[in-house]
């Protein structure tokens, strides 16, 4: 991996955040986030609820403006949606009156517009094979569980050919066993076609399991990377190897305890951000949001 | 309030354990060769005194042993397992138990003023060398653990963007801090209680300079068995105008930014800041301006936008 794009993939610099505060100044939910992701990686997010993990994705999406700060994909800065980034929700969002082939093939139509009917219709089938979903090409959201609308969203969007895919918390609302299997799914396609991940999860078993780093986030407002966690377990992985690892606690234990932390400091945390706005002068000597 | 000069709710008193740095030395360049460095003091630090040593080494080239790696890497070198001329002729003129040697060099601004060397014993505590990667997040480089098992493991695998973990402040904000009590602070997001060493203050040192940033932070974290010193502080400074001449005049102390006892003043604090600005670099400072039941100090400055701001004491 020598191009230097290739190691600097996703390029987000003092990214910032605020949204308008009717009672003062500008709230910066996130603030100088800083992270740089290698090309075809694979990065959780985890942080506590509202801390503005999703704010995050939605600005890499291209579908919230930034405030200040800059991100890049492959070099370009980001100015808006693009064919080259995907996004999962916790919900798919499939329209209700399309078969699951027709939910996929509205996104395919877009980004193949000069393939061949059967071209298209070929490329439909294989992802939507590859999610396990053969056999329920024609039935209609209404028609399916959530775990099986979740994988027809994950197979619209890897059928974009995206190079960048932006999950946030895919699996949020499915069981653990639907949710092992979606893992197991997503995965086995990340090892094949190296996209780009990034995946915002409350679970840190499937953050330590699915990623090659973690970004731990800080609380908000003024959320930011708290720290960086390298899982080296090799990938393809077996869930099996990770857990019997003898290491799988350390991280775990990195991962629970880092939330913990935050969880206790959050009141002290809000007081501190609150009095350095009141103080405006003691700015440049105070200490960022950490 | 500013989170990190927050008094950590217990005050720690100053402390009768062995401390983890036993022995010192300061070197400074030498007047009529820049590309060396001169001896300028090395001491075996005792509980009761400083014994002062007189090495079989006096000067190093730019490169050439522990001290002038230091000099030409402009960061923190560590050596503990490995062969190390430096440790070996130290554990041999001392006589004393030390398991790792230590060196960093101190600039005012872009110019060395010191390098600053310490051994040190076989104890709880730890040493971290944070170097800035391709990614331009901070990692590991160089380290020494002492019943910290777990602590290191997940260590290595930890990076620290800009502004991120007490390393990436200090390199944010290239100044000196201090935290208490770690494993209450949430400033200091790693997480080390499953080890038997119960860190209780951590110190983060920006190590030179290049296009305005540190190049390194060093992370010395004292624990409960072992502290780094007997009391150790970041002491936040007002310098004169400096000259050419006099890069480190005349300082005042302003505040105990972080103390080993909490924000709470020594007596001596103005009398150590005093000795940095009277021979314009580090200084080890014993006898009659200490008290409180400390016999010597080493006072470490650090320069921010040209000025002096502040100093690392540590006493003993
Ligand atoms: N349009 C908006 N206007 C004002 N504040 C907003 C807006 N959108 C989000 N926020 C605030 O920004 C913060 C971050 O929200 P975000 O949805 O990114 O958090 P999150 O980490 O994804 O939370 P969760 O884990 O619950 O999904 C929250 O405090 C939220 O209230
Ligand atoms: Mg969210």
């Amino acid at each position: 991996m020598s191009r230097r794009h290739d190691r600097r993939y996703v390029e987000i610099a003092n990214l910032t955040k605020a949204y308008p505060n009717p009672f003062g100044k500008d709230i910066e939910v996130v603030k100088d986030f800083n992270m740089i992701m290698r090309k075809g990686e694979i990065v959780s997010v985890i942080g506590h609820s509202g801390c503005g993990k999703s704010t995050v994705l939605t600005m890499v999406a291209g579908l919230n403006p930034i405030s200040s700060g800059s991100l890049a994909v492959e070099g370009r800065e980001v100015s808006g949606p693009g064919p080259d980034r995907a996004v999962v929700f916790q919900s798919p969002c499939l329209l209700p009156w399309m078969s699951t082939f027709e939910n996929v093939m509205l996104g395919v139509k877009q980004c193949y517009p000069h393939g061949t009917k059967k071209e298209r219709r070929e490329i439909c089938e294989y992802y939507l094979n590859l999610v396990g979903l053969a056999d329920s090409m024609n039935r209609y959201p209404r028609e399916m569980s959530g775990g099986m609308q979740q994988r027809v969203g994950i197979a619209r969007a890897i059928a974009l050919k995206p190079q960048v895919l932006l999950l946030d918390e895919p699996f949020g609302r499915l069981d653990s066993l639907t949710r092992m299997d979606l893992q197991d799914v997503i995965l086995d396609i990340l090892d094949r076609e190296k996209i780009t991940t990034m995946v915002i999860t409350h679970d840190v078993d499937e953050a330590i399991y699915m990623s090659d780093r973690i970004c731990m986030m800080t609380n908000g407002p003024e959320a930011t990377v708290g720290q960086i966690l390298d899982v080296p377990f090799k990938r393809p992985r077996q869930r099996q190897d990770v857990l019997d690892d003898p290491h799988y606690y350390d991280f775990r234990f990195a991962l629970i305890a880092f939330l913990e932390k935050q969880e206790h400091a959050k009141d002290s945390h809000v007081a501190a951000v609150k009095e350095r706005l009141n103080a405006p002068e003691k700015a440049e000597s105070e200490v960022v949001s950490v | 309030m500013n989170a990190f000069t927050q008094d950590p709710p217990h005050i720690m008193t100053a402390t009768t354990a062995s401390c983890l740095i036993r022995y010192v030395e300061v070197w400074t360049p030498s007047p009529d060769n820049p590309g060396q460095v001169i001896l300028e003091s090395a001491n075996l630090i005792n509980p009761e005194n400083l014994t002062p040593i007189s090495p079989s080494v006096t000067r190093f080239n730019d490169g050439e042993g522990a001290i002038g790696s230091a000099m030409r890497q402009r960061g923190t070198v560590i050596f503990q397992d490995m062969p190390c001329a430096d440790l070996e002729r130290v554990r041999n003129e001392t006589g004393a138990d030390i398991t790792a040697f230590m060196a960093f060099p101190v600039y005012f601004e872009d110019k060395l003023i010191n390098v600053v060397a310490f051994g040190l014993i076989d104890g709880h505590g730890a040493v971290e060398i944070w170097t800035r990667d391709d990614r331009d997040e901070l990692s590991i480089s160089g380290s020494f653990y002492g019943g910290l098992e777990a602590f290191e493991y997940i260590s290595q695998h930890v990076k620290f963007p800009k502004g991120a973990g007490l390393p990436g402040v200090c390199w944010k904000q290239g100044i000196p801090k201090m935290v208490n009590d770690p494993n209450g602070n949430p400033n200091f997001i790693r997480s080390f209680d499953r080890d038997p060493a119960k860190l209780t203050s951590v110190i983060g040192l920006p190590i030179s300079r290049s296009y305005g940033y540190p190049a390194s932070i060093l992370l010395l974290m004292s624990s409960e068995a072992n502290p780094l010193a007997k009391y150790s502080a970041i002491v936040k400074v007002e310098a004169d105008q400096p000259t050419e001449e006099v890069p480190l005049p005349k300082m005042q102390a302003t505040a105990i930014e972080c103390g080993s006892n909490g924000s709470e003043s020594i007596s001596w604090q103005q009398a150590a800041v005093d000795s940095v600005a009277n021979c314009g670099r580090c200084s080890i400072v014993t006898g009659d301006p200490i008290g409180d039941g400390y016999h010597s100090a080493i006072v470490v400055p650090f320069s921010k936008k040209g000025r002096t701001d502040r100093v690392m004491i540590l006493a003993f």
